[in-house]
């Protein structure tokens, strides 16, 4: 039987095995050593073997298994011992090789919890077992791609849930058919729809997938991902942190709206720049518009060259920040920053008050800490200069028109996208733009809408 | 469709039709007054058959014509304010841009219109704010234009019209809905009473104002206004051409 179990398992080096004979019993160990900590092998299991013979009956963690289990168990860590080539077990003799938790790295907090969803499944659900300590708390489990058999999670309050809700993505999850499932990133992908928007957020805050379990949302944990989905998403929730409910009401709202600001200025500014210095200029006084005019003959090129000389190389800076080991982004960003915006000013490459437009729109950008909005904001952004640059002030308004028609033809899992405007429900307007106190959830998602 | 999402539709087309009142021809206070006395008892009585199955080669080409009106109005005032190119280019903007909301249905539609209202609405108290007039208030002249109750009152209708595109399917509660158009009509005739005393321009636009020492006149961007009103009523009827030739097929 050993040999058959490693013969199956195609004869791979780290499968280790031993073998122990003791009054007549033939005791064969198998196990990973990369998976598995040996000294717990060791401790727990070779020398009681060795020492009482009543171990196998007496031992609370050990479990009678059939061979076919077995390939699947000794991956996950566990050990098998086989009793005279008849009699197969299993112990749990796991390595911890994940790190611990630790402070998120990208959805930061000023005053709240600090700390974020690491790669372990287990940690994960604990981590928001921590927070909402209730039976009513369900977790599911199934597993996921064809070779990597990856765990994952459901999480839902059974008491809160929108039964349609569950069973829709249950259905989505068991459609999905992928070799690997590496992190909540392909998962994501394959619950969403088509749409740009996205349906579906993705968090690494605990606290944030708390509150949105209790608001009766569902959340998917996905084993060896740092981050937790949550479903469904509306758009006025990327406007929101999990930061906003532990501060007072008017320092919050104020945030608020400036995010609101922020959004547009990402997506509009340099498009509007372009259409009232090109093709609208009557908008504005004669001395704004010489001001910009006489910056703007500094460079040789168009603005519109400018525009998207300035964007790309903003992207590639960005891009290359987040790939470049820690200890050279220092010297990466004075380079980018100060000697090429400079450079390319000196040279007459670009005018200095389009480097202020295209700087002000991308660092508005990054007041979102979702990268799905990110991206819709670099989309937009391109789309409606491009709209703008040939029609002016028309372009522009047609551009915003379209954003605002694919924003409304989004659902997250058939729940309209633009809550609480559209199905308009006025107590929850309160927690929109601005944050007042509200004791309601999202009558959409739960019938119990007192807190 | 939900009941939820049916009192918004109705609620957000209507009011988003109402509003288009601002491109009426100026009328005095008598023409108003007549003008309302006149559409009242047609009104009332179309809302009482408005369940009624209406024609379709009638809406379909009716829907046309307005499609073509609006375009032609919305498109006239773009070219003397905004884009002084060729006018092919604003219609098959505005064409596309109609096109492709009309083709993501009426809920779409709805809440396009819903969140482009709150945008409309805050422009049109701007604009309504600076063409202001007192000295209106003291009427003067006494004269009655026939031609502009006329137009009042086929502008009262052709509101009545446009709720008709709606198909009926997505209407729920009969009741409900008929009391929305009851309301927005009484809406209307108060808005079109305080046009009529305060306003006496015809096209209604921001008027030239120094802001801030930064923009000195608005009205290129307060055209918006027209696309709005001209984007949601295209698709609108888009729309519906596009259903009514789907149910005849």
């Amino acid at each position: 039987m050993k040999e058959e179990i490693i013969k199956r398992c195609n004869n791979s080096c780290d499968i280790v095995t031993r073998t122990i004979t003791k009054n007549k019993l033939k005791i064969d160990i198998i196990f990973c050593e990369t998976l598995s900590n040996s000294s717990i092998i060791e401790d727990n299991i070779v020398k009681p073997l060795i020492i009482n013979e009543n171990f196998l009956i007496t031992s609370p963690t050990l479990k009678e298994i059939n061979i076919n289990n077995t390939y699947n168990l000794l991956f996950q860590g566990f050990t098998i011992i086989i009793i005279n080539n008849n009699k197969i077990y299993s112990i749990e003799s796991k390595i911890n090789l994940d790190r611990s938790i630790s402070e998120s790295s990208i959805e930061g907090s000023i005053t709240g919890p600090k700390d974020s969803f690491v790669e372990n499944f287990n940690t994960n659900v604990g981590l928001i077992r921590k927070r909402i300590r209730n039976k009513d708390l369900c977790l599911e489990s199934l597993n996921l791609g064809h070779l990597s058999n990856t765990k994952i999670g459901i999480m839902y309050v059974c008491s809160l849930i929108d039964k349609n809700l569950l069973k829709k993505v249950k259905e989505r999850l068991k459609r999905i058919e992928n070799d690997i499932i590496n992190d909540g990133g392909y998962i994501k992908e394959k619950l969403s729809s088509k749409k740009m928007f996205p349906e579906i957020n993705q968090t690494e805050r605990p606290d944030l997938v708390s509150y949105s379990l209790l608001e009766g949302k569902i959340c998917i944990i996905v084993d060896n991902s740092p981050t937790v989905l949550i479903i469904p998403t509306f758009f006025i929730d990327f406007f929101h942190t999990a930061d906003d409910y532990y501060q007072d009401n008017i320092n919050t709202s104020f945030t608020r709206i400036l995010r609101f600001i922020a959004f547009f200025i990402a997506i509009l500014l340099p498009s509007i720049y372009i259409c009232l210095i090109t093709h609208n200029k009557s908008v504005l006084t004669d001395n704004i518009l010489n001001m910009f005019t006489s910056n703007n003959s500094i460079s040789s090129f168009s603005l519109f060259f400018e525009i998207i000389i300035l964007t790309i190389s903003f992207e590639i800076l960005r891009e290359s920040e987040i790939r470049i080991p820690n200890k050279v982004s220092g010297s990466a960003s004075i380079l980018g920053a100060l000697i090429l915006g400079d450079a390319a000013v000196q040279a007459g490459i670009i005018s200095p008050i389009m480097l202020l437009i295209v700087a002000l729109s991308s660092i508005s950008g990054f007041v979102f800490s979702y990268n799905s909005i990110v991206n819709i904001i670099r989309y937009y952004r391109m789309f409606i200069l491009i709209l703008s640059t040939f029609f002016g002030l028309l372009g522009l308004y047609i551009g915003l028109f379209i954003l605002i028609s694919n924003i409304s033809s989004t659902t997250s899992f058939g729940y309209s996208y633009t809550y609480p405007f559209d199905p308009l429900i006025k107590s929850d307007l309160k927690d929109t733009f601005i944050k007042m106190d509200t004791n309601n959830r999202n009558p959409l998602l739960t019938k119990k809408r007192k807190r | 469709m939900n009941k939820e999402k049916y009192n918004s539709l109705e609620l957000s087309i209507i009011l988003f039709i109402l509003l288009n009142g601002i491109v009426l021809k100026r009328l005095n206070i008598y023409e108003t007054v007549i003008s309302i006395l006149i559409s009242l008892p047609i009104i009332l009585f179309f809302i009482k058959k408005v369940n009624i199955h209406l024609n379709r080669f009638i809406i379909i080409i009716f829907s046309f014509l307005f499609m073509i009106l609006s375009l032609i109005n919305t498109c006239n005032i773009i070219e003397a304010l905004l884009f002084k190119d060729k006018k092919i280019i604003i219609y098959i903007l505005l064409l596309v841009a109609s096109y492709l909301l009309s083709k993501k249905g009426l809920k779409t539609i709805v809440i396009s219109s819903n969140l482009l209202f709150i945008l409309y609405f805050i422009i049109l108290i701007f604009i309504f704010i600076s063409n202001i007039n007192i000295s209106n208030i003291i009427i003067s002249n006494i004269s009655i234009n026939y031609l502009n109750i006329i137009y009042s009152l086929i502008y009262s209708l052709y509101i009545l019209f446009l709720l008709l595109l709606i198909p009926k399917e997505n209407i729920i509660n009969q009741r409900k809905f008929k009391n929305h158009i009851k309301n927005v009509y009484i809406i209307f005739y108060i808005y079109l009473i305080i046009k009529s005393l305060l306003i006496n321009d015809n096209i209604l636009l921001m008027k030239d104002l120094n802001i801030l020492n930064v923009f000195k006149s608005l009205k290129e961007i307060f055209v918006i206004n027209y696309l709005i009103e001209s984007y949601i009523q295209v698709s609108l009827y888009l729309f519906c051409i596009r259903i009514i030739i789907k149910k005849a097929n």
